[in-house]
């Protein structure tokens, strides 16, 4: 493996790094993410992929990578089971535990549900590409110096939601529920919605990125500056993190969608005691589960297994066998 | 009704600047000054994709400041974002606290007329700077600089404790000789690392409700927080004599009008403050806490009664050279070199104290150490050089710091103690002043000291005070 694809949101040093957006439409990174870093130590090399704005819409810019045929591998952040959806068409993909690819350079909008992760044509690359951008980082306070190793017996319990029963045949797989699983979309993207409000705030045209012309005062150049360089979807999101964040909708929307959020990662950790992986199918809009989480998730052959924190290897094992 | 019928009431929040090397989410140094942006980074310059990891030496900073304090600490804390958008803001929102602060329920106590009085501390929080705009270097544009973007800052914040406007001005300078001591800011209001908001209301004696405050922002000099105080007292209480009613707004002291004007400011609740979703929450382990207490130096309070028992200072000596760390350094070392600590205390309080206030500097600028200091007394106090000499070399150490036995050296600065010479120099005053030999002897003791002093002339300061006293009551007897 020597090139790699590489999201238009993960910072490569000299190289443009327009997140799809207008916004960043002529932002060169004076610096490299620790993805990147690593990837040119271990002598890979990297190609862009598009993305539209932000990754607030999905496009089939990876699916149109893969069938380019210049590499077997990409780096793509996934922040509601992105990942997940495009493991499809023989591709295995890996959405790993938060925080254990550090997440320095790589460009959130949601950070508290984004992480980077893998998706490949081949098992072995995978796993291989992952290795090697996996693990501490100083630069990001997600990232964990030591990961205490669960014992792990080689017989794996396998626990499924409903719609996912059918997909893991020929394992033994026991059916489990997560009641406030129909909740999990719109928590996600309540919270995504908020976070993005405040993360974006930072393109404002005054340190860099697009600025509008003839403005007069620095209020102009913010707003003149926004109003041109976002698109619809991505004005969209920010005015309802606004509105999910004033001061009058706060406890009803934000802090409403974070206990939800807590009580699915307490549902979800509760399971954990009878199982080792959860399946879902990788095309429902559950996928987020593992964001919300923070949970390392694989997809193939059309099912999602959510694994316990910093499990991947045993979850690309799994899948190895899933993929036979 | 009179001035005297109504109680004045303050809240502070003085926020100071963390001595850390690095700032709250980078490596990047703290320094003051240095070139427009040339103490930056991706994250402090809010790149796409720059993420903040923060700096344990703020947290341990802050812990420390609440408990010298006397804070609770909690053992789980986080970091919310306050977001409001302004150039000198590089992400579009601030990085602080707004609820479950790192510090809670503290006081600290100062001196009044009636005795000690506690003032209670709310809380402490950990907030980010912001960087600051240079207008007018070009006529259309303002210059954004972000070197101050994300220095760590500590907000401290009183109850309604206060009353007036010397309680204020003591409320600060203990915090300060706190904060010093402890090693978590310079606290220097000239530089802007303290700076306080001031909270104020006024109501009539006896009243228990709380009348309508103003808040006055930024005051950085204890000369404008006095003078802005009285103003806005008086003004608060012409608005009520007049039957009217205080607006709750935020002012401004302007020193020039000397006035507090209004100005505008947003409300905190519309910065929708939420939890930092880059950051870790802060964990307090009781272990970690304790480590910190156990580890805090001697605060000014206790040094205090330590110098009165240990060296025997009067109250009032201990309590002016406590004040600041730096003088109470300065004692300590230079008295145990010297052995006289009521010299050092007296050198401190009157000659070193003058050279800083006619200089215009802070015991931080003393220039020579406390081992320089108690050399300098021992010289006076083996004779090898007199008081008045002593007054020289100190002015020496000011101007160009080295050791005191050098500067008396290099200056020929050494006493004369030679029998000979000094018998010398009586015989040739008593001969040149006849009168004063006259008027000595006609039982004015008054002359005695007139021509000690005019042996003093004759050896340029040099002569030993005592030998040349005992010389001349010796001629005179004759
Ligand atoms: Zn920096």
């Amino acid at each position: 493996m020597k090139i790699v694809g590489l999201r238009n949101n993960i910072c490569v040093k000299n190289g443009k790094m327009t997140c799809g957006s207008k916004m960043l439409e002529n932002f060169i990174s004076p610096y490299n993410s620790t993805i990147v870093e690593r990837l040119n130590t271990a002598g890979v090399k990297t190609e862009n992929i598009d993305m539209k704005e932000f990754g607030v819409v999905e496009d089939n810019f990876i699916q149109e990578f893969f069938a380019g045929n210049t590499s077997n591998t990409a780096i793509m952040v996934d922040g509601s089971g992105e990942i997940a959806r495009n493991s499809v068409n023989g591709l295995i993909g890996i959405k790993p535990t938060f925080g254990a690819v550090s997440r320095y350079g790589v460009v959130t909008v949601a950070p508290s549900l984004e992480q980077a992760g893998v998706i490949s044509k081949d098992i072995n690359e995978l796993k291989e590409v992952f290795d090697i951008i996996k693990g501490y980082d100083e630069k990001d306070s997600a990232s964990v110096k030591e990961v205490l190793e669960n014992k792990q017996s080689d017989d794996i319990k396998i626990g499924a939601i409903s719609e996912a029963m059918n997909l893991v045949n020929g394992f033994t797989a026991q059916k489990v529920e997560i009641t406030n699983l129909k909740y999990a979309k719109k928590v996600a993207c309540m919270i995504s919605s908020a976070e993005s409000s405040s993360n974006l705030a930072r393109y404002d045209g005054i340190k860099y990125g697009h600025r509008a012309e003839n403005t007069s005062t620095w209020k102009e150049v913010y707003t003149k500056s926004r109003q041109e360089g976002f698109g619809y979807d991505v004005k969209k999101k920010m005015i309802a993190g606004t509105f999910f964040l004033d001061r009058d909708n706060m406890e009803e929307y934000y802090k409403r969608a974070e206990k939800i959020r807590t009580l699915i990662k307490q549902e979800v950790k509760e399971l954990f005691k009878k199982v080792d992986v959860i399946a879902i199918p990788s095309d429902s809009e559950y996928t987020c589960i593992a964001n919300l989480t923070g949970r390392p998730a694989i997809s193939a052959n059309g099912v999602t297994l959510i694994g316990n924190f910093f499990e991947e290897e045993r979850l690309i094992k799994l899948a190895s066998e899933l993929t036979k | 009704m009179a001035r005297e019928d109504y109680e004045i009431v303050i809240g502070l929040e003085t926020h100071i600047e963390l001595g850390t090397k690095t700032k709250i989410f980078c490596n990047c140094s703290t320094e003051f000054g240095g070139e427009p942006n040339a103490h930056t980074c991706p994250v402090c310059l809010a790149l796409p994709g720059a993420t903040p990891v923060l700096n344990e030496k703020v947290v341990e900073y802050a812990v420390k400041a609440g408990l010298a304090t006397n804070c609770t600490i909690p053992e789980y804390t986080w970091q919310n974002r306050k977001n409001y958008l302004y150039p000198d803001m590089s992400p579009g929102y601030q990085v602080s606290q707004t609820e479950d602060f790192i510090c809670q329920n503290g006081y600290i106590e100062i001196d009044t007329e009636n005795g000690p009085k506690k003032i209670r501390i709310y809380e402490i929080h950990i907030e980010t700077d912001a960087g600051k705009l240079v207008h007018g270097e070009y006529t259309n544009s303002s210059l954004v600089d972000l070197n101050r973007a994300g220095v760590p800052l500590a907000e401290i914040v009183s109850e309604p404790d206060l009353r007036s406007s010397e309680e204020v001005e003591k409320y600060l300078r203990s915090l300060k000789a706190i904060m010093e001591y402890i090693g978590v800011s310079d606290c220097k209001m000239q530089e802007g690392s303290m700076r306080a908001d001031i909270n104020l209301s006024v109501r009539k004696k006896g009243d228990p409700k709380y009348g309508n405050r103003t808040e006055m922002k930024n005051m950085n000099s204890f000369k404008f927080i006095v003078k802005a105080i009285e103003y806005e007292a008086l003004r608060q209480i012409d608005i009520l004599e007049d039957g009217g009613e205080v607006p709750s707004e935020t002012v401004r002291w302007d020193e020039v009008s000397q006035k507090t004007i209004p100005m505008r400011d947003k409300d905190s609740a519309a910065y929708r403050p939420f939890p930092d979703p880059e950051l870790a929450p802060i964990v307090l382990t009781k272990e970690y806490v304790e480590n910190i207490r156990e580890s805090l130096p001697e605060l000014p309070e206790v040094r205090k009664k330590r110098y009165i028992e240990e060296y025997g200072l009067p109250e009032y000596d201990s309590k002016v050279i406590t004040a600041s760390k730096h003088f109470a350094d300065l004692f300590e070392g230079a008295a145990k070199i010297c052995n006289n600590p009521k010299a050092v205390s007296n050198w401190i309080m009157t000659e070193i104290i003058k050279v800083l206030n006619d200089q215009g500097l802070e015991p931080a600028d003393i220039p020579f150490s406390s081992s320089d200091l108690g050399n300098l007394i021992i010289l006076i106090d083996n004779g090898t050089i007199s008081g008045g000499i002593g007054k020289k070399v100190l002015a020496e150490m000011f101007e160009n710091p080295k050791a005191p036995e050098v500067i008396v050296k290099e200056k020929g600065w050494v006493q004369i103690s030679d029998e000979g010479a000094i018998k010398e120099v009586v015989l040739k005053v008593l001969e040149n002043n006849p009168q004063s030999v006259a008027d000595y002897k006609a039982g004015k003791d008054k002359a005695l000291g007139f021509l000690v002093g005019q042996a003093m002339k004759e050896t340029r300061g040099q002569g030993n005070p005592g030998m040349l006293n005992k010389m001349f009551l010796d001629e005179l007897k004759k």
